[in-house]
């Protein structure tokens, strides 16, 4: 089933039963239903660079950098600050993935003040530096806790 | 000592980030995202069958909330299931270097299942992203297309999820800190920490986003398209400009028309203050996910309907005053065009209607999409 891997014998890696094979033909029939709209009621060459791009933006740019971060300060960092690097890191990823489409300001109107009315600069700013304040907070925690001679339990 | 539970590896895939790609940590973030696409497809679709009803459909008056509630649970979900995905895609990441690329027919579709999963995923997440904060760089037409890669992406999960259920089955079923090589702990952020993180991701884009529908988050919802503020206290989606409804909405002279089997009848402002005026308190909720409550005051539809010979049974079409684009008008299902609380207001927290919400007069009713509460109305008709 998975690929690579040894069987650990609790896992049939033998042929779906019936009740797999149903899903994967009502999963199927969704996906084709989807596709159908797609033809009839899309232009389908407007639509699938936005289906394809992302894949290909996320799969050379994003995810490499990103795992690269992770796997350098897992060399670099002292070990007491991977985990909170790690959880800002994720924190700040997803803010900034959400953030993207109010910092450009991109759908604002002169005639309709009541969108994209906040200040996202400063809000954007100010949710990451809180991020990072808990994670140094938490590194510096995690520093005592190491480096105290007496350790707890 | 080999981990056997590591996903299939790369070369020296183990050196990096060793405890992220698991089975175990994938599994979960799975179910996750799993469940917020579930209920976000599930909302996605009673606001598409709402606008375009079957003939078997009818939703219901009460709670007056109540699309207010579906609808911001669909944009929170899909707000939460961005770090859901992009953690998800960290974890299985190595997995897209499998090794040889294609090992018979079945694995081809799995893989090409797998990419249509992901691809279709990233569509609705970015285009649902980009809609609320009304950015359209793309050619199509967002509520078509969102809707029908919804489809691809809802069976590319059922797929999957098929494809997978034994491992799914195995991973879920151990705990996912289990240290089965007795040194995971030494190596790095530990698998339940990943999973608390993305958590921590999860709660703090929600928290970041949903004061635009949930009004005691406005303060701290830093990156909502909406503060909940506007003219007269509640915000709005298109302006009587970007309509081009200046001229004729605040023209003196204006006259609403109302057909039924009886009569047509032309009705002026001051025709429309003298008949029986209802106060409701009625949220304004917009398929964008934002929502704000308001007080709203003017005549009962179903009033308008009788003056014309139209019977409760019989739906009614409201046409605006808005010229272009596909919300000039809109179709009022008996059940609403009868109920209590549907209005053809003048008043908005005790004001006459400014013109960028519909003045001079438009309608407002309860548990519907905002796009269906139509703005500057110059006519009604009952429809047979």
């Amino acid at each position: 089933v998975s690929s690579g891997r040894p069987s650990t014998g609790r896992v049939s890696a033998g042929r779906p039963g019936v009740g797999r094979t149903l899903l994967a033909s009502v999963g199927v029939a969704l996906m084709a239903f989807g596709a159908w709209r797609v033809v009839a009621d899309n232009n389908p060459l407007q639509v699938a660079p936005w289906v394809l791009g992302p894949v290909l933006v996320h799969d050379l740019l994003i995810a490499p950098v990103v795992l690269g971060l992770v796997w350098l300060g897992h060399r670099v960092l002292p070990r007491y600050s991977q985990t909170p690097v790690l959880v800002a890191l994720v924190v700040c990823g997803a803010l900034t993935a959400v953030a993207a489409s109010v910092l450009t300001r991109a759908g604002a109107r002169p005639d309709n003040p009541s969108l994209l009315d906040r200040n996202y600069v400063a809000g954007y700013i100010v949710a990451l530096a809180l991020t990072m304040l808990v994670a140094l907070i938490c590194v510096i925690v995690n520093r005592r806790r190491t480096l105290s001679p007496r350790r707890a339990s | 000592v080999s981990d056997r539970r590591q996903l299939s590896l790369p070369p020296r895939e183990e050196e990096l980030v060793g405890h992220l790609h698991d089975e175990r940590v994938a599994a979960r973030l799975g179910l996750a995202l799993g469940i917020a696409f579930g209920i976000c497809f599930l909302t996605g679709l009673i606001s598409h069958v709402i606008q375009q009803p079957p003939w078997w459909f009818t939703w219901p008056t009460r709670p007056v909330n109540l699309y207010r509630v579906t609808q911001g649970v669909h944009v929170i979900t899909g707000i939460a299931s961005i770090p859901l995905l992009l953690a998800k895609l960290a974890t299985v990441y190595p997995r897209l270097f499998t090794w040889p690329p294609v090992r018979s027919a079945p694995h081809a579709l799995e893989r090409l299942s797998v990419l249509v999963l992901v691809g279709a995923a990233f569509f609705e997440l970015i285009t649902g992203l980009l809609n609320i904060a009304h950015w359209y760089p793309w050619g199509f037409f967002f509520p078509t297309a969102h809707y029908a890669v919804a489809w691809i992406a809802v069976g590319a999960i059922v797929v999957h999820i098929a494809v997978k259920l034994p491992v799914i089955r195995r991973a879920l079923g151990d705990r996912v800190d289990g240290d089965d090589d007795g040194h995971d702990s030494a190596d790095g952020p530990s698998r339940r920490l990943f999973l608390a993180g993305v958590g921590a991701g999860v709660v703090a884009v929600v928290v970041a986003t949903a004061g635009a529908t949930v009004p005691w988050l406005r303060r701290v919802s830093v990156l909502a398209v909406r503060t909940g503020e506007g003219p007269q206290g509640v915000p709005v989606n298109k302006s009587a400009v970007a309509a081009g409804v200046v001229d004729t909405a605040s023209d003196p002279g204006f006259r609403l028309e109302v057909a039924g089997p009886d009569a047509v009848i032309s009705l002026s402002l001051d025709d429309l203050r003298t008949m029986p005026q209802t106060t409701a308190d009625l949220p304004i909720a917009c398929v964008e996910g934002w929502s704000a409550s308001a007080t709203w005051r003017g005549v009962r539809v179903r009033d308008l309907v009788q003056r014309v010979g139209g019977s409760p049974d019989q739906d009614v079409r409201f046409v605006s005053l808005q010229e272009s684009g596909l919300y000039g008008q809109s179709l009022l299902p008996a059940l609403h065009a009868r109920d209590d609380l549907s209005l053809l207001a003048l008043e908005i927290n005790g004001e006459v209607l400014d013109l960028d919400h519909g003045y001079p007069c438009r309608l407002i009713t309860a548990s519907r999409p905002g796009v269906l509460q139509t703005k500057w109305v110059r006519r009604i008709e009952v429809v047979a």
